[in-house]
C-alpha cells in the first residue's frame, strides 16, 4: 500500500477507547525497560512468549529487524573451545532434519543429508561476523531525538519547554520550529500542525482512519511502530507501569503519545517502512532478513535451512551437550543424599549465579551448610535514603514495594551519622556549584580555569594509583554502612513493619529453603559488586533487589530474626531457633570477592569466636573464588581489586555471563558438583513442602527473574546491536537514564558487548536458554506447573527446559513441550521420559 | 598490573608516552633561563604528554576489548608525535605539515570504529573541517613565509611588523580562520559536535589536546596577528559567538558527552577571543587548564547514570546575578577610567564574577555555617590555583599585547557576557529554560545529516 499524504483528516473511524486499547496490546511488543540506576534484566522478546521459542526468535527478528542467530563463525569457535560437543551437534542436526530416517536420506552421492548439514555446519564458508551499529532512518531518528530531549532526567540545564503538556504535544509545539520536520514532511507537514488533533488518542485514530489502515490491521501496524524504537517505546512502559510517580510528574508520556507522533510522520509520508505489514514487499531492503543465504553446498533439502537455522542448530546442540552433562552427575547425587551434622555456622546466600563458586570455596574452609534464597530475603521493602531525592525499590521488580523503610544512624554511631549526613550534603552542594558555575555563559570560562589544575590531579590519581585513592578515602571517613542502617521504625514515623509481618517474613525464609535446624551462627549474605565510572554498574548489582546492593535487606531480616518476639511468633508456628543461634548480615562484594559483615558491636560476646572463624573462612574462601575469576577474566587476582576502583574498566567482573541453569533442591544436591558459576541455585526440602506451595513460589517468582536474566543474556549475545547496547566505548550516557551509541539514535537495551564477549570477539556467554531443575516427586511438579499458566508457557512454549529428578529414585523426566509429539505410553502425562 | 591479553602496542605507547613525559619535566626544569622563548611549547607541550600518558593508561582498561589495539594506540601516539613536532618546530613548513597530519590522524580516530557508517560520517566531516582549516593555514603561513622569504618561524616572526598592510591582513585573517577550524568555533563547530563516534579516550584527547592547537598558533604566532587589527577584530567577533553558542548547546543537551562538546566550543570561543585581545597569558592558561579539565569530565562521562526529579542545576535568582554584574561592571568602569584596563580585563572580571557568584551561591545555601566555611576555603585555594596557573603562564608567553579596541568595545564585550548570563540565571532559576525556537536551534546543533534509509545491511 502507497501512503498518501493528506492532510484533509478522514474522519475517525476508531473511538479513543477503541484506540486506547489497540494502542496497549500494541505497547506489549516491547518490555518495560528499565533505567541503567537500577538495571534490571528483562526478556527482550517478552512480548512474544505466547508463541514457541523458534517462532518468537523468527517474529522478533523480523519486527525490530535483528539477527536470529550468532554467526556460524562464532558458534564454531565456542565448538573448538568446548563449550559444545559435536556429537551433540549431530544429534541436534538429525533433529533439524526430522529424525534418522529423514537425515540418512542420500542427498547426493555418496552423501546423506546429515552428510550435507554438518558440513554446511562445520565448514562451509559463512557470511559476515555479525552486527554493527545500524544507523536509524531519518524518521527514527527524528522521533528519538525528541524522545532524548523530552525524556531527559536532570541532565540539560535548560530542559525542553513544556514537557508538562506530555510527550505529543510538547513535540508537537517544538517541531514548528524544527527545519529538520520540515525536511522530513514538507509542506504536507507544516499543513498537518495546524490541523491535527492535540489529543495522542484522537490523533491516532484520525492517522489510521487517514492512511486507510485496514481495519483488523490497526494493532499490527501500531505494534510496527512501537518495535521501531523499542529503547524509548520501553522506557515510557518502564515510566507508566514500574517507576514511582514523582518520575514523570512533570513530563507525562503514554504510548500513545509516542504512537500520536509516528502518525504524524506517517500521515507526512515521511516513514521509511510500509505501515501495512500485509505489504513486505519494501521491508528486507531496511530489515535484515538472512533468509537468502548463499548455499554453499547447496541442495534444495539443505537450502531450506538458512544461516540463522544453523545458528539454531548449534544452540539446540549447546543446550543438550550442558543438560547431558550436568543431570546424570544430578541424579548420581540424588541417589545418595545423606544430612550432614550440625555444622559450624549456616550462611544464605543469593540464588545469583555468582553464589554457588563462592560458596563452594567457602564450604572447603570447614563445616558450613550454605544455602540459596532469593537476595531480597524476602522483604518487599523501599529503602528512603538519608541526602537521596527518592526511595530506593530493594525487591524484585515482579513485586511493589509494601513497606517504606527509612534509615537510621546505628546505635552509638549517632555522632559519625551525622558527620556522614554533613559531608554528603557538602559534596553535593560542592558538585551543585561546579554544575552552575560550568554552565555559566560568564562563569564557565573561569571555572573551567580553577578547576583545571585539580580535575589533572584527580585524574592521575585515578589513573596510575585508584587502589591507594580508594584505600585513603576509605580510611578518612566512615563508611555509609558503618554508621547508618536501615531501619525497622520505618519511614515517616509509623513502624515498617506488624509483629505479624516480621513473623510472616521470617516464616518465608524457613519454609522456602527448607532451612529447619538453625545452627549456632546464620548469617544472611547479600551481595553487590563495585564498578566505577560505568553505566553498567547495577547491572552487576542484586537483580532481585531491583539491581541494588542488597546488604540492606540481609540486615534487616537479620534484625528481625534476632528479636525475641519473632522467634515467639515463629516457634508458635512450628519453627523453633535455639536461643544460642545468632543473626547476621553481611554483604558479597562479587568484583572483589570480599565479604563485609554488618552490625558486628551488636553481635552477643558469647557468639564472637564464632564470627571471627567465620570471618576468617569467609577471607580464604574470597581468596580462593577470586583466582578462580581471575582465570576467566585472563587477568591477575590482584588486578581484580585494581580493576573494581579503576574508572577505565569497562569488564570489572562477568556478572552472570554463563548463566545457564536454575537448580531447586537442597545443597547436598549439588555439594559435589563444579558447577562453573553457572547456575542459580534455590535451596528447597521437596520433603518440608508437602502442599506445593514454596516450589510454585520458587518456580514463579525467582525462576522467573532466573529466566528474564537468562534471556536478557541469551539475545544480547545472538544480536549485540538490536538486544544488546554495543561496545561500551563509544556510548553516551543520556539524561542520567541509560545509553545511546555515538550522536545519538534509540535508548539502547540490553547488556554491552564487554560484558557478554571475550577481548578477542568470541561469546564468553553461551547463548542457551534456562535449563531448570527440581528435586521432587513428578507428581508435585506437574500440579505446580499445571496450575499456574506463566510456567506452563515459559515450560511449554520452550523459553526454559524443566526436568524433574525423583528424590526417591533418582529418576529424570523432562517437561515435555506443547509443540512435541507425546510418546509416552501414559497420555495422562505432561512429562516426557526421557533417558540421562 | 596485568592486563589480559598482551596488548603489547598499547603498553609501549603508554611506557613511551610517561618516560616522555617525565623527561620532558626534566628537562623543563634543567633548561636554562635565557630559554624562556620556549615557555609557550613547553607547556602545552607538557600538556599533552601528560593528558595522552594518562589517556593510554586510561585506555589499556578501557580499551581491551578494542579488536585492533596496533591501529588505535599507534595512531594515538603519532597524533601526540604530530602535536609535538608543531608545537616544538621553528620551521614554517614542519608547522603546516605536522597540523595537516594531526587533523588526519584525529579523523581517523574519530572514526575509529570503522565498520559503523555514523562513524565513517563523522570521521568525513572532521576531515572536511580540517581540510578548510588547514588549507587556511598553509595559504596563510605560504603568504608570510614567501614575503619574508624565510621559513624560519623566528625570522618570519621577527619581521612581521615590515609586512604590508593587505598582504598582512589576509595571512593572519586565514590563520584566525585555521585555528577556527580546529577550535570547532562556528560555522565549523559541527564536526566536534558530531564526533561522539570517537571512543570515549579519543574524546578526552581531543577536547583537552588537539582543539586547543587554535590557540596555540595565534599565540605562536601572535606578532602576525598584532600587525593585522582585522584579523584580530575577526578573532574576538568568531570568539565571541563561539563562547556564547556553545554555551547554548550545553544547556540544552540531554547527553553527556555532546554536552561536553558544547562545552568545548564555548571555551574555545573565550580563548581566540582572548587571543584577538591580546591577552596572551590568560589565553594559555585558559588553554591548558581547560584542557585538564575537560579530559577528566570526558573519561568520567561513565558516571553520570541517576535520574533526578528536581531542577536540575542551581542557578542563582536573576536579582542576585544582576547585582553580581552590576557590581562587576562598576569595577570595569573604574578600571577603565583609571586608565587600567588592559588586554586582559575580559578574563579578568569574568574571572572575578564567577568567584562572586560562587561565593554567594555557597554562602546562600541550606548548609550548616561549617560546612560553609568548608566550602569557602575550598573556593580560596581553587582560586589560587587559578591565580597560580595564570602567573607561571604569563612567565611561558611574556607581556600582553596592547588592546587595540577602545575601552568601551572592551566594556561592551564584559556587558555582553554578563548580561546573557543575567539572563540565562533569570531564564533557569524561573524554570522556564530557553525560548522554544532558540532552543530547537541548539539541540539540533552539529546533528550528522541524517541517511534516508538508514544503513544497508
Amino acid at each position: 500500500m502507497k501512503m498518501m499524504p493528506s492532510i484533509t483528516a478522514d474522519a475517525p473511524v476508531l473511538t479513543r477507547t477503541e484506540v486506547a486499547g489497540l494502542v496497549a496490546l500494541a505497547a506489549r511488543t516491547v518490555p518495560p525497560v528499565w533505567p541503567l540506576e537500577s538495571a534490571i534484566a528483562v526478556n527482550p522478546l517478552a512480548g512474544f512468549e505466547d508463541v514457541p521459542f523458534e517462532q518468537a526468535v523468527k517474529l522478533a527478528a523480523q519486527r525490530f529487524g535483528a539477527r536470529r542467530n550468532l554467526p556460524i563463525s562464532q558458534w564454531r569457535k565456542l565448538l573448538a573451545a568446548g563449550k559444545l560437543d559435536e556429537r551433540t551437534l549431530r544429534d541436534a542436526a538429525i533433529q533439524r532434519l526430522g529424525g534418522l530416517n529423514a537425515a540418512f536420506e542420500m542427498a547426493g552421492p555418496d552423501m546423506s543429508r546429515l552428510d550435507l548439514l554438518m558440513a554446511r555446519l562445520l565448514h562451509a564458508p559463512t557470511q559476515g561476523e555479525g552486527s554493527t551499529p545500524a544507523r536509524l532512518p531519518r524518521d527514527a531518528a527524528f522521533i528519538a531525538k525528541w524522545c532524548a530531549a523530552f525524556f531527559d532526567q536532570g541532565h540539560a540545564a535548560s530542559p525542553m519547554p513544556h514537557r508538562e503538556l506530555g510527550l505529543y504535544r510538547a513535540t508537537l509545539a517544538a517541531i514548528a520550529y524544527d527545519a529538520e520536520y520540515r525536511a522530513l514532511t514538507g509542506e504536507t507537514g507544516q499543513k498537518l500542525l495546524l490541523s491535527v488533533s492535540r489529543d495522542p488518542l484522537n490523533a491516532i485514530a484520525e492517522g489510521l482512519a487517514t492512511l486507510a489502515i485496514e481495519p483488523g490491521r490497526e494493532e499490527q501496524a501500531l505494534a510496527q511502530l512501537v518495535a521501531r524504537l523499542p529503547g524509548w517505546a520501553g522506557h515510557i512502559r518502564w515510566r507508566n507501569e514500574k517507576a514511582d510517580a514523582d518520575v514523570a510528574v512533570r513530563s507525562p508520556a503514554t504510548m500513545a503519545d509516542l504512537l500520536a507522533l509516528w502518525l504524524l510522520l506517517a500521515r507526512g509520508d515521511a516513514v521509511c517502512l510500509p505501515l501495512d505489514p500485509a505489504d513486505t514487499s519494501g521491508l528486507a531492503t531496511h530489515v535484515r532478513l538472512a533468509d537468502s543465504t548463499p548455499d554453499a553446498v547447496g541442495t534444495a533439502a539443505n537450502a531450506a535451512i538458512g544461516e540463522d537455522d544453523l545458528g539454531a542448530i548449534f544452540q539446540t546442540a549447546a543446550e543438550w551437550s550442558y543438560r547431558d552433562k550436568l543431570v546424570p552427575s544430578l541424579q548420581a547425587a540424588a541417589r545418595t543424599i545423606a544430612s550432614c551434622e550440625t555444622p559450624d555456622a549456616q550462611l544464605l546466600f543469593c540464588i545469583d549465579v555468582r553464589s554457588e563458586p563462592f560458596r563452594r570455596a567457602l564450604e572447603q574452609q570447614g563445616h558450613y551448610e550454605t544455602f540459596g534464597y532469593a537476595g531480597f530475603f524476602g522483604l518487599p521493602i523501599a529503602l528512603h535514603r538519608h541526602g537521596v531525592e527518592r526511595r530506593t525499590r530493594l525487591l524484585p521488580v515482579l513485586l511493589s514495594p509494601q513497606h517504606d523503610v527509612a534509615e537510621a544512624p546505628v546505635p552509638g554511631q549517632e555522632k559519625a551519622a551525622d558527620a556522614f549526613v554533613a559531608s554528603q550534603a557538602r559534596a553535593r552542594q560542592a558538585s551543585a556549584l561546579f554544575e552552575a558555575g560550568k554552565q555559566g555563559s560568564a562563569t564557565a570560562f573561569s571555572t573551567a580555569e580553577a578547576t583545571g589544575p585539580l580535575a589533572g590531579l584527580l585524574m592521575a590519581g585515578r589513573t596510575l594509583i585508584p587502589g591507594i585513592i580508594d584505600r585513603l578515602s576509605a580510611k578518612r571517613a566512615p563508611s555509609r554502612e558503618d554508621v547508618l542502617a536501615p531501619s525497622l521504625d520505618g519511614h515517616g514515623g509509623q513502624p515498617a513493619f506488624t509483629l505479624q509481618e516480621k513473623v510472616g517474613f521470617a516464616l518465608a525464609l524457613f519454609k522456602l529453603t527448607g532451612l529447619s535446624a538453625p545452627a549456632r551462627l546464620v548469617a544472611l549474605i547479600g551481595h553487590g559488586a563495585s564498578a566505577v565510572n560505568n553505566p553498567y554498574a547495577a547491572a552487576l548489582d542484586c537483580g532481585a533487589c531491583g539491581g541494588h546492593a542488597g546488604g540492606s535487606n540481609a540486615r534487616l531480616l537479620a534484625t528481625i530474626l534476632n528479636d525475641p518476639d519473632v522467634r515467639a511468633g515463629l516457634a508458635e508456628r512450628g519453627i523453633a531457633i535455639p536461643d544460642t543461634t545468632w543473626f547476621v548480615a553481611g554483604e558479597h562484594n562479587t568484583t572483589t570477592d570480599e565479604v563485609s559483615i554488618f552490625d558486628r558491636s551488636t553481635v552477643p560476646e558469647s557468639h564472637r569466636n564464632d564470627l571471627a572463624a567465620l570471618t576468617a573462612s569467609l577471607v580464604k574462601a574470597g581468596a580462593l573464588n577470586r583466582d578462580r575469576r581471575a582465570a576467566l577474566l585472563g587477568r591477575n587476582a590482584a588486578d581484580l581489586l585494581t580493576g573494581a576502583v579503576h574508572w577505565g574498566e569497562v569488564r570489572p567482573e562477568w556478572g552472570l555471563a554463563g548463566n545457564a541453569a536454575f537448580i531447586v533442591g537442597p545443597r547436598a544436591l549439588t555439594r559435589d558438583i563444579d558447577l562453573e558459576s553457572r547456575a542459580f541455585l534455590h535451596s528447597y526440602d521437596w520433603e518440608a513442602d508437602t502442599d506445593g506451595t514454596a516450589l510454585t513460589t520458587i518456580l514463579t517468582a525467582p525462576m522467573v527473574v532466573a529466566q528474564w536474566i537468562n534471556c536478557q543474556y541469551l539475545f544480547s549475545t545472538l544480536d549485540n546491536d538490536r538486544y544488546g547496547s554495543g561496545d561500551k566505548t563509544t556510548q553516551n550516557v543520556v539524561g542520567g537514564i541509560g545509553v545511546l551509541q555515538g550522536n545519538g539514535g534509540d535508548l539502547r537495551v540490553g547488556l554491552p558487548r564487554q560484558s557478554l564477549f571475550a577481548d578477542d570477539g568470541t561469546p564468553f556467554h553461551v547463548p542457551q536458554r534456562l535449563l531448570a531443575i527440581v528435586l521432587a516427586p513428578f507428581e508435585r511438579v506437574e500440579r505446580v506447573v499445571e496450575s499456574n499458566d506463566i510456567l506452563g508457557r515459559l515450560f511449554g512454549k520452550g523459553w526454559v527446559t524443566l526436568v524433574a529428578i525423583d528424590p526417591r529414585t533418582g529418576k529424570a523426566l523432562r517437561w515435555r513441550r506443547d509443540d512435541e509429539p507425546d510418546i509416552t505410553p501414559s497420555a495422562a502425562s505432561s512429562i516426557h521420559e526421557r533417558e540421562f | 598490573m596485568q592486563l589480559s591479553g598482551s596488548n603489547i602496542p598499547g603498553r609501549l605507547v603508554a611506557g613511551i608516552l610517561w618516560l616522555g613525559l617525565g623527561a620532558a619535566g626534566v628537562w623543563a626544569i634543567g633548561r636554562p633561563a635565557e630559554a624562556s622563548a620556549s615557555g609557550l611549547p613547553l607547556a602545552t607541550g607538557l600538556l599533552t604528554l601528560f593528558v595522552a600518558a594518562i589517556i593510554a593508561t586510561f585506555s589499556l582498561r578501557h580499551m581491551r576489548a578494542d579488536g585492533r589495539p596496533s591501529r588505535f594506540f599507534l595512531t594515538l601516539v603519532a597524533l601526540v608525535g604530530a602535536v609535538l613536532a608543531f608545537l616544538f618546530t621553528n620551521n614554517l613548513v614542519v608547522l603546516g605539515a605536522s597540523w595537516c597530519a594531526s587533523g588526519w590522524l584525529l579523523a581517523r580516530l574519530i572514526g575509529h570504529a570503522d565498520g559503523w557508517q555514523e562513524a565513517r560520517a563523522a570521521a568525513a566531516r572532521a576531515r572536511l573541517a580540517f581540510l578548510v582549516g588547514d588549507a587556511a593555514l598553509l595559504a596563510g603561513l605560504g603568504m608570510v613565509g614567501w614575503h619574508v622569504g624565510s621559513t624560519r618561524i623566528d625570522a618570519v616572526l621577527a619581521s612581521a611588523t615590515t609586512l604590508p598592510s593587505p598582504w598582512v591582513d589576509a595571512a593572519a585573517l586565514l590563520l584566525v580562520i585555521a585555528a577556527a577550524a580546529r577550535c570547532a568555533l562556528p560555522p565549523f563547530s559541527g564536526w566536534l559536535l558530531s564526533s561522539m563516534t570517537a571512543p570515549t579516550p579519543v574524546s578526552a584527547l581531543m577536547h583537552a589536546g588537539l582543539v586547543n592547537a587554535g590557540g596555540f598558533l595565534l599565540i605562536r604566532l601572535a606578532p602576525v596577528l598584532e600587525a593585522a587589527p582585522a584579523a584580530r577584530m575577526a578573532a574576538v567577533t568568531l570568539g565571541l559567538l563561539g563562547a556564547i553558542y556553545g554555551v547554548g548547546v550545553m544547556m540544552v543537551r540531554p547527553d553527556v558527552k555532546r554536552a561536553l562538546a558544547g562545552s568545548t566550543v564555548s571555551q574555545m570561543g573565550f580563548m581566540i577571543m582572548s587571543c584577538g585581545l591580546g591577552a596572551y597569558a590568560a589565553a594559555l592558561w585558559h588553554l591548558i587548564a581547560h584542557g585538564l579539565f575537560k579530559a577528566w569530565l570526558f573519561l568520567g562521562a561513565g558516571s553520570t547514570i541517576g535520574i533526578r526529579t528536581g531542577k536540575p542545576t542551581t542557578a542563582l535568582s536573576g536579582r542576585t546575578s544582576l547585582a553580581i554584574a552590576a557590581a562587576i561592571t562598576g569595577v570595569a568602569l573604574s578600571l577603565l577610567v583609571s586608565g587600567d584596563g588592559d588586554a586582559n580585563l575580559v578574563p579578568l572580571l569574568l574571572g572575578l564574577a564567577t568567584a562572586a557568584a560562587t561565593l554567594v551561591a555557597s554562602i546562600g545555601g541550606r548548609l550548616p555555617p561549617r560546612a560553609k566555611l568548608a566550602l569557602v576555603a575550598a573556593l580560596v585555594t581553587l582560586i589560587a590555583f587559578h591565580g597560580g596557573g595564570m602567573t607561571l603562564a604569563a612567565m611561558a608567553v611574556g607581556p600582553d599585547a596592547n588592546p587595540f579596541v577602545p575601552a568601551p568595545v572592551l566594556l561592551a564585550l564584559l556587558v555582553a557576557f554578563l548580561g546573557l548570563w543575567v539572563w540565562q540565571q533569570q531564564r533557569v532559576s524561573s524554570g522556564r529554560g530557553l525560548p522554544l525556537p532558540l532552543y530547537v536551534h541548539l539541540i539540533n546543533a552539529g546533528a550528522l545529516p541524517a541517511s534516508s534509509h538508514g544503513e544497508a545491511k
